[in-house]
């Protein structure tokens, strides 16, 4: 059985054309360990998808087909309260906008500690401010001790979006999906996220979806890849085939829109 | 953070504290001693100008006019703050739902808070008075009704913004049920919006239990209050102004100085 399987996936949303779907029968599995990379420019559905994974999408604004299997739960199946169990346990979710993702009125440590005061509730307080220096340990935040006692306008957004992934880990989950998470993130911080959530995958075989519509960035980390476009997959397979031998001609052009180093500003 | 217009002094928050705390302690003063009795009359002292024995006169009863300020404003100070504590309560409470939920009840609930404020609130008090009796806990009430709508209002226009923020959806992805989000997650983002609605609550409070004793449906003698010792005093408007000035000059400090403490804090937030 996969960790996560996405079975003939359809999104319509209410206020499109009939024969518009947001997501067109899209069917893709991941394994425990695995780092799949979803891409494909803006609007082809990729969030979407993913906030079906986390069963996001408010019902009353679309409408869903298909199936999502996460560790053998049908999502679509879950009532709220079921998926509040599931939900920053099993499956972490990051997204782009670290500078907004925190709330302003806490201490960044306590922001990370909640998932444990939610699932966890059984363990003491030292354990958990245990649990949490250590995720932001993990997380690369420099002396985790004094950053818990900071607020979030008192951290940079590369700070902010480390303690954003320090607060998914915290409860260890199986999968991670990470929405345009080094979008808004200057190179350098970038890279270090990237290095940091591939060390993460190799030391606790956390499976990552990263949602990305930067192939560079995919292909850096990525081992599988699975390429959109308008609400369908065109292309899948491993990172560095897809890469080196496109099929789909749009796939082709994604890849060549890629700036390499030669690239220079004619057209 | 550094900002340098933050380091002027916020004089407002410094007067409206320095009166506040005054008021406060002469309040909670009056609940225990009062420098003669508030009841006990006194025939020969009748309607005596202020001296240093009677600081603001004395009343048509002979009964010292600052002693039964000091008690009169602690009547309305309670009054005052239970009728914003059950507005605000129900305020919060119906104001988060609606906010954060919107839809046909969100609707509903607001089109009848828009009834209630259309209504003039002393009619609708003095309806409910009339249906339930006076006393100070069917005053409490009915104006603690009255002021659940302006609460609701604002406490829901926060909500509805603050309910599509990013933390806030970073929180659900957490797990985190709906019952913190909205009291543990939101609630003190509306802080900055609710402490001075609360605050300008405190101050109608005053002047509606005031006007409804003064129209004799508030406080019933010989308990005193702000508004029924200014409804007794308008009859010796001429022959006693000192009885008027000093139970309006107190009524006025009271709610100058909340007014006061509401801009500084409102100041100091922003």
């Amino acid at each position: 059985m996969s960790l996560l399987e996405v079975n003939n996936l359809k999104v319509h949303f209410h206020d499109a054309a009939p024969d518009r779907f947001a997501v067109d029968g899209v069917s893709f599995s991941m394994e425990e360990g695995d780092v799949l990379g979803l891409v494909g420019e803006s609007g082809t559905g990729k969030t979407v998808t993913s906030m079906c994974i986390g069963g996001l999408l408010p019902r009353e604004k679309a409408d869903t087909e298909g199936s999502i299997t996460l560790d053998g739960v049908e999502i679509f199946d879950c009532t709220q309260k079921e998926l509040n169990r599931i939900l920053g346990k099993e499956l972490s979710i990051v997204f782009q906008e670290p500078m907004t993702s925190f709330n302003p009125v806490y201490r960044i440590g306590r922001q990370i500690q909640e998932s444990l005061y939610v699932h966890e509730k059984e363990l003491s307080a030292d354990r958990k401010k245990e649990l949490a220096l250590d995720a932001m340990r993990k997380a690369g935040l420099p002396e985790p001790e004094k950053t818990w006692r900071k607020y979030p306008h008192e951290l940079s957004g590369g700070m902010l979006q480390r303690a954003m992934i320090a607060a998914a880990i915290v409860t260890k989950p199986k999968l991670l999906l990470a929405d345009e998470i080094t979008t808004a993130l200057d190179v350098s911080m970038q890279a270090r996220i990237l290095e940091l959530l591939r060390k993460l995958n190799r030391e606790t075989k956390m499976a990552i979806l990263f949602i990305s519509h930067d192939l560079h960035v995919v292909n850096r980390l990525c081992t599988k890849v699975i390429v959109m476009q308008r609400g369908k997959i065109v292309e899948s397979g491993n990172t560095q085939e897809v890469f080196a031998n496109p099929q789909h001609p749009y796939t082709k052009k994604l890849i060549a829109a890629i700036p390499s180093r030669r690239s220079t500003l004619r057209n | 953070m550094k900002n340098p217009t933050k380091k002027k002094k916020n004089r407002y928050l410094l007067t409206g504290g320095i009166l506040s705390g005054f008021m406060t302690a002469l309040i909670v003063c009056g609940f225990f001693w009062t420098p003669y009795s508030t009841t006990a009359m006194n025939a020969r002292e009748k309607l005596q100008p202020p001296s240093w024995r009677h600081l603001l006169g004395t009343d048509n009863f002979g009964r010292d006019v600052f002693s039964r300020v000091m008690q009169g404003a602690g009547t309305s100070f309670l009054i005052a703050v239970m009728v914003v504590v059950i507005g605000c309560a129900a305020g919060i409470l119906i104001g988060s739902l609606c906010g954060y939920y919107g839809g046909i009840a969100d609707l509903i609930l607001m089109r009848i808070c828009d009834t209630i404020t259309a209504f003039p609130a002393i009619l609708l008090s003095l309806v409910i008075i009339s249906i339930a009796g006076s006393s100070e806990s069917n005053i409490v009430l009915a104006l603690g009704i009255l002021f659940i709508p302006s609460f609701a209002r604002v406490v829901r226009t926060q909500y509805a913004g603050i309910r599509d923020l990013n933390y806030i959806k970073a929180a659900r992805l957490e797990g985190v049920r709906t019952p913190r989000i909205l009291y543990a997650h939101i609630l003190p983002n509306t802080l900055p919006i609710l402490i001075p609605a609360l605050t300008i609550g405190f101050n109608n409070a005053i002047l509606a239990e005031a006007s409804m004793s003064f129209l004799g449906i508030g406080i019933q003698p010989p308990k005193a209050s702000l508004g029924s010792m200014l409804k007794d005093s308008q009859n010796y408007l001429a022959s006693a102004p000192w009885y008027v000035l000093g139970t309006g000059f107190m009524m006025v400090v009271l709610i100058l100085a909340f007014s006061l403490l509401s801009e500084g804090i409102q100041q100091s937030t922003t």
